[in-house]
């Protein structure tokens, strides 16, 4: 069952991904080429001293790009499964339907995973050498809750085109809207280090949003 | 499990509206949730808060809180301390002050504002810290190249350019903290990181026991001593100052939230006469001169402001104003209480 | 005969509008039934329940004798679905969605699959979204017929077909149908196309089912009548008689469609006292039999 349908989701997301793989490394790559000409600049000291004084971070060029990941693979994954309907030939496959959906969402989670771990390995590499543990963990802390927020916005975007009412899709752009806000209320160091749980339990919950669009289309409700 | 979806959207929903309703709510139909207060200070010629106010025609009148009115003029004399430069430009500064010579230049070294905010206390911060020289050649401080963390066993010093730990530095300044009666970890410790400024008072320290310490780096020499509180004090939240008297070292709260000076000269603790103030929750601001600390303590329940003798902070006078509460329940991630991102609830 | 599908006391509506009630019929193993009905009769709502994508507020739909809400996922490979308008994945092309598809069912075989997409002029790697509808239709077909299933659903298998693609897609789905003895359940709006194809069919009205026989009985037993009256206001008496379909009049002419012979018909006519003249009968196809049974209107 995994092995065809990740050949399906390969074939529909394999340029998106090579794109956001391209932008997401090529950016990360292009903040950490700054950091590095900025100490040949201005040294080693001036530039953590820097970071220490005004909470610098040397990643915000990242900042909207795991979202935008997360939203296109979510878009490229669902919109040609709801494209005429076509998600009743995937339902209709010989597969308990609850696993068909979690295959293809497993596949969304991977390649997510995927970019975003390479661009953390990035950041990480670079920066692991040169800086103190607590500036390297002030630069990082900022990055996962921009990538929690790629996966929450992958799970809401993946509901709201799955969904086959256009009331139920406003509604669920709008937690998509202000769930994500909660991911970006802050982009202090540190800020999230108490709320990774909620972060991840707002994942979850955005997961499961998907199998009810799927359910509801399923069931026959229509506009 | 259609049930168990079902619930999740419920359970998103209701999280969301407990979220955003009650913003909106604010949002749209604001009302402020306490009434703005002037600007007030304390006169050490009528020992009354005095404030400024905008009347009808939008002309600005003095007024006190014993009900006196005073125009502009008339409010530079009754707070000459704080209009000094307006006073001296129309030579109306008097050369003695509530019976106390008070030349210009003395008014303006003894002159500070101190202020914190609980968010400078609770917010997310990097835990390293850098010690400058405090006696440089030619007077000009300067970032040093390394910063320190406080370890369980002492404080680590980092070269910033090779990331690597300074062993023989890390061992001296733990071993001349020890012989002081440091028992690490240090718990709290401030220090003004700036290179603009006229001299150096490094770092207080609050030690595993709650005893207090002055940290400095002299000719790269560590220089520290222990800081004698009263007796049964246990020093809380630290606060460094450098001002231009030199008088102070700092400020420091204790356990049960009462507020001290560090006298720079003997060392000794000085209580200030407020009720208490607790830093991580409560803002203030000292506005001290020469003759009169005017203090202004703000949280959500009351902004109650103190005057106080700049001599031996004694109470003159106080005044409480209660704030409007927010009777809107709602869920909240934010706060300016601290930086972080938190589930709360009020 | 076993029956691959049975409907019991199916009923649906959507909102107030009642689509049908206490809807019951069944499809026996290796028959080709057509489902024809004018729009809005519940033709798609049937085929949606059949295939699974719509809940009846009430009854049952079984298909190999499992209840197609909650039948087992492997008996899926078992049902061949051509969704409206020949859809599949747009993004694939030839080989790629054979290459999917081919993983998924056991009783895979790609040898007719293949047949078909030599006939057609397209480049391997042409995806499906740049084909014409019939190209579509062609892979549609070809995938079906690889999938081997027992059954066939088929929703509207002619739409958007030129007059050569529809008669390919006939003879390689009767030919297919009837020497591997599938059960195929499908509807058109083309009802030549239905009449070269189907063994049985169910012709609904609003709300309900009118007949579901054998084609060839059908054609054998309706008749569409014409006679000429001068008084064409006792044609009223024969519209509620429930064995005469439809009586229209234009001018003296009326044309009515039965299944009574004639000698039954002429003595209908003189029981409700009905002149007439030259009473002619005439064989029909299928298409006149649907208009005839069901109105023009």
């Amino acid at each position: 069952m995994i092995r065809p349908l990740f050949y399906k989701e390969w074939m529909k997301t394999r340029w998106f991904l090579l794109l956001a793989f391209i932008v997401l490394v090529g950016v990360s790559s292009y903040a950490m080429m700054v950091f590095q000409h900025a100490v040949s600049r201005k040294g080693m000291e001036h530039l953590l001293i820097m970071m220490l004084m005004r909470k610098a971070t040397l990643v915000h060029l990242v900042k909207y790009l795991p979202i935008g990941v997360g939203l296109g693979i979510a878009i490229v994954q669902f919109v040609p499964e709801m494209h005429k309907k076509c998600l009743k030939l995937t339902l209709h496959l010989p597969f308990v339907i609850s696993k068909s959906i979690g295959v293809m969402l497993a596949w969304g989670i991977l390649m997510l995973t995927l970019c975003f771990a390479s661009s953390f390995l990035i950041v990480f590499g670079t920066l692991y050498g040169p800086l103190p543990s607590e500036l390297l963990a002030q630069s990082l802390s900022t990055l996962y809750p921009w990538y929690a927020a790629g996966f929450f916005a992958y799970f809401m975007v993946s509901a709201t085109v799955l969904e086959p009412t256009w009331g139920w899709r406003i509604g669920y752009a709008l937690i998509t809207v202000l769930g994500l806000r909660i991911y970006l209320l802050s982009d202090q160091p540190f800020a999230y280090t108490h709320f990774t749980w909620e972060m991840i339990a707002l994942i979850i919950l955005a997961s499961t949003l998907s199998w009810q669009s799927v359910h509801r289309f399923k069931v026959g409700h229509q506009d | 499990m259609n049930r168990i979806y079902q619930i999740t959207f419920v359970i998103f929903i209701a999280i969301l509206a407990l979220w955003q309703l009650p913003w909106g709510y604010r949002f749209v139909f604001k009302k402020h949730t306490q009434t703005t207060l002037p600007f007030m200070l304390f006169s050490p010629i009528t020992h009354e808060f005095s404030y400024n106010e905008k009347d009808d025609q939008n002309n600005l009148i003095g007024k006190d809180l014993a009900g006196r009115t005073y125009t502009s003029n008339e409010l530079d004399s009754v707070l000459p301390l704080f209009y000094y430069r307006q006073l001296a430009d129309r030579h109306a500064l008097p050369d003695t002050i509530a019976g106390e010579a008070m030349p210009i230049n003395k008014i303006k070294k003894e002159r500070f504002i101190f202020r914190s905010s609980p968010d400078d206390i609770n917010g997310p911060i990097t835990p390293l810290y850098m010690l400058l020289e405090s006696e440089p050649k030619r007077l000009d401080f300067s970032f040093p190249t390394d910063f320190f963390r406080c370890t369980n066993q002492g404080l680590e010093f980092v070269d910033m350019k090779t990331n690597k730990i300074k062993k023989a530095k890390s061992e001296h300044f733990t071993k001349a903290l020890k012989a002081m009666g440091c028992e690490f970890p240090i718990i709290k410790l401030h220090s003004n990181p700036s290179v603009r400024k006229a001299y150096d008072n490094g770092y207080l320290l609050v030690d595993s026991q709650h005893q207090l310490f002055q940290l400095k780096m002299t000719h790269g020499e560590a220089d520290c001593q222990a800081l004698i509180l009263p007796n049964g004090v246990e020093a809380n939240q630290v606060f460094i100052t450098e001002y231009a008297s030199r008088k102070s070292l700092g400020f420091v709260t204790d356990m049960n939230n009462k507020m001290y000076l560090i006298d720079a000269e003997t060392s000794a603790a000085h209580a200030i006469d407020i009720p208490g103030f607790d830093p991580t929750v409560q803002d203030i601001m000292i506005i001290g001169n020469p003759l009169i600390w005017t203090v202004r303590i703000q949280d959500s329940m009351s902004t109650a402001y103190y005057g106080l003798d700049a001599h031996d902070y004694h109470l003159y006078k106080k005044k409480v104003y209660p704030n409007k509460q927010n009777s809107f329940i709602g869920l909240h991630f934010t706060s300016w209480k601290d930086g972080y991102v938190r589930t709360r609830w009020n | 005969m076993t029956a691959i599908i049975e409907c019991k006391n199916l009923t649906h509506s959507y909102g107030k509008r009642l689509i049908y009630e206490n809807l019951n019929f069944e499809v026996p193993k290796g028959r080709i039934l057509g489902l024809l009905g004018k729009n809005g009769t519940g033709k798609t709502t049937t085929i949606n329940i059949l295939s699974g994508f719509l809940r009846p507020q009430s009854g049952t739909c079984k298909i190999f004798g499992d209840d197609i809400q909650s039948m087992p996922a492997s008996l899926r490979a078992n049902i061949g679905l051509l969704i409206e308008g020949h859809v599949q994945y747009q993004f694939m092309t030839i080989e790629q969605i054979e290459r999917f598809y081919s993983q998924c069912y056991p009783k895979w075989k790609k040898e007719p699959y293949y047949e078909l997409m030599n006939k057609l002029k397209v480049a391997p790697k042409q995806r499906i979204s740049r084909m014409s509808c019939g190209q579509r239709s062609q892979v549609a077909l070809g995938l079906i017929l690889a999938q081997d299933p027992e059954l066939l659903i088929l929703d509207d298998f002619s739409l958007g077909l030129d007059p050569g693609y529809r008669r390919l897609f006939v003879d390689y789905l009767r030919d297919y149908a009837s020497s591997e003895n599938k059960t195929v359940f499908l509807t058109s709006h083309i009802i030549q196309d239905m009449e070269r194809l189907v063994d049985d069919c169910i012709i609904m009205d609003y709300g309900k089912i009118l007949l579901q026989q054998p084609v060839k009985k059908l054609l054998e037993t309706i008749h569409c009548y014409q006679f000429e009256t001068d008084e064409a206001s006792h044609i009223e008496r024969l519209i509620d008689d429930n064995e005469l379909y439809n009586p229209t009049c234009l001018g003296k002419k009326v044309e009515l469609y039965s299944f009574l012979t004639k000698d039954a018909l002429v003595k209908k006519m003189h029981d409700v006292s009905i002149d007439y003249q030259h009473l002619s009968s005439t064989q029909v196809n299928l298409e006149d039999a649907f208009i005839g049974l069901t109105g023009k209107y």
